[in-house]
């Protein structure tokens, strides 16, 4: 149910930047398991990664949530932590030139930069903005998650 | 490309033709091929094909239906079309690359997508014939990967496009908190699964052995070409050096000798701990049997066991020379993972690394040698089985030694 101050795609925008953000917070819940396999087989050098990649899905997922519930510290949060994502990147290319080199795969490409833009992009519209802004904005996400449309 | 000296000496690497190794390829998880770049081309036609159907809107009557359809939609079902159709797309443009069953399963894939992102736009019901579509395509290909299949960044991409217009079917068409709960856990798990088949069909696809064209696990590089029997000569000079480096590397079993000339030996774990030399791996000298930039050593219970060597390329250098043709190829790693801690993992078939880590996208070109009395092998990869029962054996015979010499000097 849509409620008349707020137009169903103002809500289905930030339903799309929740969807993204789930699914960042699904690959970091991949990466999590897969130091756990590093762990085992490369010892304790591979700790720190997974300790990071958990905190780091968990954080996200929590973030996801808060999304859903059009929660307004969850959408500043996304924006600052994408803004990091994409700055690691940049980071992470500068390092790889001076120590060997970087080929990032086309996946890495989608969704180390894509995504994130993609995300900050939907969070930083006005509509969106002001769809998170508002306590009919959240009661709405509450009521119906956001989506409200039948097939 | 300045050749570099190579330093050691033995009769007729001189006149050797074929110095210089090809080039190399890593796991197709990493890679685009060739082959597949028509499915990327066609995800730019969608655009196109949406022009078509707002140009030719006013004159066709299904094009009108689809518009209005399209502008009626909620974004997150909008976006449900754009991948539905994206995957539909991408599943016809790769018609002829796979035969028999598979390739017709792809056709009927494809249609059955589009026809569901069709259905969609016509405001019908779409959730059960897309839901049921995208499972059965992402359990497919696990089912395919899983046995033994690399999967590319193509097919990878596919599966991304489908998980995510997955996730939207999930996504509940009002607030049912369990279902919406359920439908959340579903697409981790879903991504989680697509992750761990790509990793096995990578690993159980590629060669653990070092051959020319063989198909690299990931993380490895490999040179490409074909495999051939060596030479007399290739063999000749492949024996002269594995026997110089024998010679010049014995004084290593003794750990305390390695690290007083720079080895970083102090912590050996595992059975095939690479303790570097970092003097020698910036000398620019290549392939000195004195001067090996990496010693490996094993542990055990009766210290670090001594099993052999790693010649590693300058960075930047290029390939390492192929004095021994086969008998000695050099492989690379790529898509490795570092951070302050050191070696933390391989890129993902997502194409990130641990939270922390950066990527590594290629390293000089490294050989194995190995020095271990009564080595089934000399160059390359050797059997961890075989090192374990190796170490094994030399852990018990330093042992019993060391109680002989108690006893003795308890005789006194």
């Amino acid at each position: 149910m849509d409620t008349p101050s707020l137009p169903r795609d103002r809500l289905d925008q930030a339903a799309i930047a929740r969807l993204l953000v789930l699914f960042q917070g699904a690959v970091l819940v991949t990466a999590t398991a897969e130091s756990v396999l590093f762990l085992t087989v490369l010892g304790p050098a591979a700790g720190p990664g997974l300790v990071l990649s958990a905190g780091a899905a968990l954080l996200t997922l929590v973030t996801a949530w808060g999304l859903g519930r059009r929660n307004r510290l969850a959408r500043r949060w996304t924006i600052v932590a994408e803004a990091g994502v994409l700055a690691l990147v940049a980071l992470g290319v500068v390092v790889g030139l001076v120590i060997g080199g970087v080929e990032l795969t086309l996946l890495g490409l989608v969704l180390r930069v894509g995504l994130p833009i993609a995300v900050i992009a939907l969070l930083r519209r006005s509509d969106v903005r002001a769809a998170f802004g508002s306590a009919a904005g959240a009661r709405a996400a509450r009521s119906q998650d956001a989506v409200g449309v039948a097939a | 490309m300045t050749p570099l000296p190579i330093l050691f000496h033995v009769d007729g690497v001189a006149d050797g033709a074929d110095l210089v190794a090809g080039v190399s390829a890593g796991s197709p998880m990493y890679d685009t091929p060739a082959a597949h770049l028509p499915a990327l081309l066609v995800l730019g036609l969608l655009p196109l094909l949406a022009l078509a159907i707002r140009v030719s809107a006013p004159r066709l009557p299904i094009a009108a239906r689809l518009l209005d359809g399209y502008r009626a939609r909620a974004p997150l079902h909008r976006l449900a079309a754009w991948l539905l159709g994206a995957t539909a797309l991408v599943h016809l443009a790769l018609i002829g690359h796979h035969d028999g069953l598979l390739g017709a399963l792809m056709i009927l894939d494809g249609l059955l997508l589009a026809a569901s992102a069709v259905l969609l736009l016509l405001g019908r019901s779409w959730r059960p014939l897309a839901g049921v579509l995208l499972l059965g395509s992402l359990a497919g290909w696990m089912l395919v990967t899983g046995t033994g299949r690399a999967p590319d960044q193509v097919s990878l991409l596919t599966k991304l496009i489908e998980l995510a217009a997955l996730a939207v079917v999930l996504t509940p068409v009002s607030g049912a908190r369990i279902r919406g709960a359920l439908g959340t856990l579903t697409v981790i798990g879903m991504v989680v699964l697509t992750s761990a088949s790509a990793w096995v069909g990578a690993f159980t696809g590629g060669s653990v052995d070092h051959h020319t064209g063989a198909v690299a696990q990931p993380g490895t590089l490999l040179p490409q070409g074909h495999d051939r029997a060596p030479t007399p000569q290739e063999q000749a000079i492949a024996d002269g050096v594995w026997l110089a480096t024998v010679a010049a590397l014995a004084r290593y079993e003794d750990p305390a000798v390695a690290i007083a000339d720079g080895y970083a030996v102090e912590v050996v774990t595992g059975l095939d701990a690479h303790a570097a030399n970092a003097a020698y791996t910036e000398d620019g000298r290549v392939l000195d049997p004195a001067r090996p930039e990496n010693l490996i050593y094993a542990e055990s219970p009766a210290g670090p066991v001594f099993l052999g060597a790693m010649f590693e390329m300058p960075a930047g250098a290029g390939p390492g020379p192929a004095f021994g043709g086969p008998l000695t190829v050099w492989h690379g790693h790529e898509q490795i993972c570092f951070s302050l801690t050191g070696f933390t993992g391989l890129v993902s078939p997502f194409g990130g690394c641990p939270v922390g880590s950066v990527t590594i996208g290629r390293t000089g070109e490294m050989l194995h040698v190995w020095t271990a009395a009564g080595t089934p092998v000399h160059w390359g990869e050797l059997d961890d089985a075989w090192k374990a029962a190796y170490v094994g054996y030399v852990a018990e015979a330093r042992l019993a030694a060391q109680g002989d010499d108690g006893a003795t000097t308890a005789g006194r």
